[in-house]
């Protein structure tokens, strides 16, 4: 690229890639220097950068004494479940909205892109009418249904872009080998626009994981809390103290962070290929 | 080769067919509720119980000259302002930097999506404990290089609502980061080779180069974060919604929320969510709308 | 430890099969009733003595009926006990805060429980506690437990400093001067959750200062009456001697912050912060002579200081699929052995209501009790004195108002104090703005009786 003016740039380059780690990730640390730590040092002043006398403890009290691997299951259940069957319905959706010539297909288009600006606190409530009313309060199946509805719209908008963009002569030449459409489209389309899917299945796998406002409405029961809710309550609680709920920080973001560094090129990739681009 | 009546027939069939789950879901779930939402705004109803009464635009009326309501506006305007801004110049800024080739930029475009990651309990938690005044680690660096002399109360009510600023600015900038960054990859180098050849420096490449280029994406980005900011209610409720602080960030979806679910009205909750739900309608149509007349007078 | 895996499994299995099938556990075995009880003691170890002791001899005693406890945290069970109302499923049998009692009495919503009380003893039951969901004649609940709040403070410095323990609002405000050392330690911390500071702790301040949430016959409120004024100007001036980042904090973190000697005071503090001190306090310090109860104290127009009483009290709904069952559940809970492994769970926060066994042998036996024998006589004294009132109330009578759960939530006190202590303002101001909330509230939820 840029022949580098040498050392001016080298610095700004190094010096803000320290600035940037330390942004993201210092905190992430200070919460796992925090969790390792025994009663006593978590509240020594000056704080200690590392654990002095590091100990699992926390980790261990917060599995043995608090419900935390109860809400770390259901939230699993459900984030899964969710990114299946939004996967499902807006592949389907946006394989429809390309593919097939109609009338009202560029209006759906709009509408769909409409809800997008409908936020959660502004339906939660006849929403939570709505849940009981259907009888699926306190039911994991009511946290699915509206996860995949909320990502629906930005799904829909990413896959269409990915459908839109693979040349329809590839599907074609399938067609005419002989193929059904099934076939081809499972093995053509798909695997063209799998950085989207997978783009897709990440942001819908973490609105799914992250949400608070419909799990804190919706679920009643201890056994049924996400990890969200389930998290906070045992911040508030009276048995919970700094260092048990570092841990159960550490325990939520290694899993979330681990998994999406295993992916993070198809992220930005479809990111950036899905929709934004100008 | 679709040339035929019985083909397009077809067609249309399947579209809607293959939509139909999602226009369900969307409806039913997203349309449906917004419309109820409407309806339970023009009545008096106890969040739990059966007792209602029409009272028509009663609450409307009652939150034009309700004082807590203006606040909560004046407080959603603060916060979202505030946290737009910053979400947007830290955002652009590491984007830029991750746009360059140095070593370590592979692992450092993971490491910066970090704060996206983790859930809005989590990222509060961590920065309550940074905050904290009598342990968290801020005061105690504060104090160590002697910028302060007495710990600040930063969760306290002259500070919560900066503490709140930082802690949603770290949560959502890499938002704008992945978003900006994708968009700068696309641009073609011969655009800033061109540029450079007439002499320009990195400051004009930016403004005559990236700028242009990136405009609509910005845009689409000011857009939605402005939305989702105004409308926050994980960040603002976890970090002290429900504390003796909560009335120096009660903005419009905390009073929302907290009509419905603690004063337990929920007929007042539904008009304020109509509210916001209005002015955001308001807010894009201006904005696209300067927006035209600025891409029309530049054209 | 076995016993908790198999129920921990069991829940995660129909947790899974829930989220799977959407269908509720019950209908998986059709011959098993399930009783749903709900309480508010979250700690493990009392949640595993009620699964192991009462329910335990239930399920023995009634085959067919499994029990399904559920420990609720404090502050959600108004919110979670309505939604359920609502959905038309309310638990069998569940904890209830006196303030709230009235108010669902006063819809039909509760049964009369004259049955149980007599067979626990009608006269063992301490007064403090017997009478407060009596209405028209009839028992409506039962308190699980007792446990007194009251300030907590670091006896050795005050006793070095040669002052006595405060019965003034001017004598705490000198206390509070005195321990308090400019850079290292702050003379006091209340807990900054809107609930203690907006509706707990008032309460005790009208108590304390010869006023009341409301005018008892036209219940009008009286928030800017020269008890909630006098309180308030008393409260800005404690504000200098609190940390600066308090009303951001929680409960746990002032206790946390006696313990380690960061203040010398607290003004909210039951048996919990006895755990506090033996977890985070110096060594050396661990112990009553270093860390003493204190009463509250009283204002100038108030005789004497009122703590606040914490002890939610069960109830059966009149929906309840099985009331019977409840009841008899409730018999085994109360039964002598069951009963003080309960209280031992949490000692002295959790003292039995039975006269008789506050003063018993065995129950004064627990190490805990023994080693701070005095925070449990100094409830006891402060019982038979007469210093506390149940959690939320300003007079004996707030029992019979069916609002008080709405004014917490509103947080009208909560704005009110925050903005006078810490925001500075005028009292007086504040607090008629304040009055003015209150009374649109009241008479938006259709409860105005004056003019």
């Amino acid at each position: 690229m840029r022949r580098g003016r040498g050392g001016r740039r080298a610095l700004v380059h190094y010096g803000g890639a320290v600035l940037l780690l330390l942004l993201g990730a210092f905190p992430l640390f200070w919460m796992l220097s925090t969790s390792l730590k025994p009663g006593d040092e978590i509240f020594a002043t000056p704080p200690t950068l590392a654990p002095r006398h590091p100990t699992i403890e926390n980790f261990r009290q917060l599995f043995r004494e608090t419900n935390f691997a109860i809400y770390f299951r259901n939230s699993v259940v459900v984030s899964f479940t969710t990114v299946v069957l939004t996967l499902v319905v807006s592949a389907a959706g946006a394989y429809g909205l390309t593919r097939f010539r109609f009338r009202g297909r560029e209006a759906v288009g709009r509408l769909i892109l409409l809800t997008y600006m409908f936020a959660p606190i502004m339906i939660i409530i006849p929403f939570y009418i709505l849940m009981k009313q259907v009888g699926l309060v306190n039911r994991h199946l009511a946290l699915v249904l509206s996860y995949t509805t909320f990502c629906l719209p930005f799904c829909l908008w990413l896959l269409r872009a990915f459908f839109r963009a693979i040349p329809l002569d590839l599907e074609e030449a399938a067609l005419v080998d002989g193929a059904g459409r099934p076939r081809a489209v499972w093995y053509v389309v798909l695997p063209l626009a799998l950085p989207g899917i997978i783009a897709a299945g990440i942001f819908t796998f973490i609105l799914a994981w992250n949400d608070f406002l419909f799990a804190l409405v919706l679920i009643t029961s201890d056994e049924l809390k996400t990890l969200p809710v389930g998290v906070n309550d045992l911040f508030n609680a009276t048995i919970v103290d700094w260092g048990m709920i570092m841990a159960a920080g550490v325990m939520i973001t290694i899993p979330t962070v681990g998994f999406f560094v295993a992916v993070q090129r198809y992220l930005i990739q479809g990111w950036g290929a899905g929709g934004i681009k100008g | 080769m679709r040339s035929s009546a019985s083909s397009a027939g077809r067609d249309a069939l399947w579209g809607w067919l293959l939509l139909a789950p999602s226009l369900l879901l969307i409806g039913g779930l997203v349309l449906y509720p917004v419309a109820y939402n409407l309806w339970l705004s023009l009545f008096d109803k106890h969040a739990f119980l059966a007792t209602q009464r029409f009272v028509g635009l009663e609450h409307y009326r009652y939150f034009l000259t309700d004082a807590q309501f203006w606040s909560a506006v004046r407080y959603g305007l603060v916060y979202s302002g505030a946290t737009l801004v910053l979400q947007l110049a830290l955002g652009v800024l590491a984007a830029l930097l991750l746009n360059e080739t140095f070593r370590g930029r592979g692992l450092l475009r993971g490491v910066v999506l970090f704060p996206y990651l983790i859930p809005t309990i989590v990222a509060v938690i961590l920065w309550k404990w940074l905050l904290n005044d009598s342990y968290g680690l801020v005061n105690s660096l504060l104090l160590g290089v002697g910028a302060i002399r007495v710990p600040v109360g930063w969760l306290g009510p002259d500070h919560i609502m900066t503490s709140l600023i930082v802690t949603s600015v770290w949560q959502f900038f890499p938002f704008v980061v992945v978003t900006y960054l994708a968009r700068l990859q696309t641009i073609p180098p011969e655009l800033y080779e061109a540029s450079e050849v007439d002499g320009a420096g990195p400051w004009r490449r930016f403004v005559h180069v990236t700028l242009p280029q990136t405009r609509q994406v910005l845009v689409v980005i000011v857009l939605l974060r402005s939305i989702w900011m105004f409308t926050k209610f994980d960040t603002v409720w976890l970090m002290a919604g429900d504390g003796a602080v909560s009335r120096y960030v009660r903005t419009l979806p905390v009073y929302a929320y907290s009509r419905t679910f603690t004063y337990l009205q929920a007929g007042m909750g539904a008009a304020l969510a109509v509210v916001m739900f209005l002015t955001l309608v308001a807010a894009t149509v201006v904005y696209l709308r300067i927006l035209r007349a600025d891409e029309e007078a530049a054209a | 430890m076995a016993t908790t895996m198999t129920r921990r499994n069991f829940l995660i299995s129909t947790g899974a099969a829930t989220a799977v099938l959407g269908t509720a556990p019950a209908a998986l075995g059709q011959q098993i009733r399930e009783l749903q009880v709900w309480h508010t003691e979250v700690e493990p170890q009392t949640v595993k003595t009620i699964q192991d002791t009462s329910i335990a001899e239930f399920e023995r005693k009634f085959p067919g009926f499994k029990i399904k406890q559920q420990a609720l945290g404090w502050g959600d069970l108004n919110t979670k006990l309505l939604a359920s109302l609502a959905a038309g499923s309310p638990p069998d049998l569940t904890h209830l805060n006196p303030f709230m009692t009235a108010s669902l009495w006063k819809k039909g919503l509760l049964r009369p429980m004259d049955e149980l009380i007599r067979a626990l003893g009608e006269k063992d039951i301490h007064e403090s506690t017997l009478k407060l969901q009596y209405f028209e004649g009839k028992y409506y609940g039962v308190t699980h437990a007792i446990g007194a709040t009251y300030i907590a403070e670091r006896r050795d410095l005050r006793e070095a400093k040669g002052i006595k323990p405060p019965e003034t609002y001017d004598d705490f405000l000198k206390l509070t001067a005195a321990l308090t050392e400019d850079g290292k330690r702050w003379g006091l911390q209340m807990p900054g959750e809107k609930l203690y500071i907006g509706f707990v702790h008032p309460a005790e301040w009208l108590a304390s200062n010869g006023g009341s949430w409301v005018d008892p016959k036209t219940w009008r409120p009286q928030l800017n009456g020269a008890a909630m004024v006098s309180t308030l100007e008393y409260l800005q001036k404690l504000n200098k001697y609190m940390p600066a980042g308090w009303s951001g904090q929680k409960y746990l973190d002032s206790l946390a912050a006696l313990a380690t000697g960061k203040v010398a005071m607290v003004y909210l503090s039951g048996a919990r912060t006895i755990g506090y001190i033996e977890r985070y306090a110096p060594e050396g310090t661990r112990d009553p002579d270093h860390f003493q109860p204190m009463l509250k104290p009283r204002g100038p127009q108030g005789s004497k200081g009122t703590s606040a009483l914490d002890g939610e009290n069960w109830a059966v709904f009149s929906q309840s699929k099985y009331p019977n069952e409840a009841f008899e559940f409730l018999k085994l809970f109360y039964k002598r052995e069951h009963y003080m492994k309960y209280c031992h769970t949490v000692p002295i926060h959790l003292t039995p209501i039975f006269k008789s066994m506050m003063a018993d042998a065995e129950y004064l036996a627990n190490p805990r009790i023994q080693k701070w024998r005095s925070w449990h006589d100094f409830m006891v004294k402060g019982l038979e004195g007469n210093r506390f009132l149940p959690i939320g109330f300003s007079r004996p009578e707030d029992n019979l108002l069916p609002f008080l759960a709405e004014l917490d939530g509103s947080g009208i006190v909560a704005d009110l104090i925050v903005e006078v202590m810490v925001g500075e303002k005028n009292a007086k101001a504040e607090a008629d703005r304040a009055q003015k909330r209150a009374e649109e509230l009241l008479a938006q939820l259709g409860f105005k009786r004056w003019s």
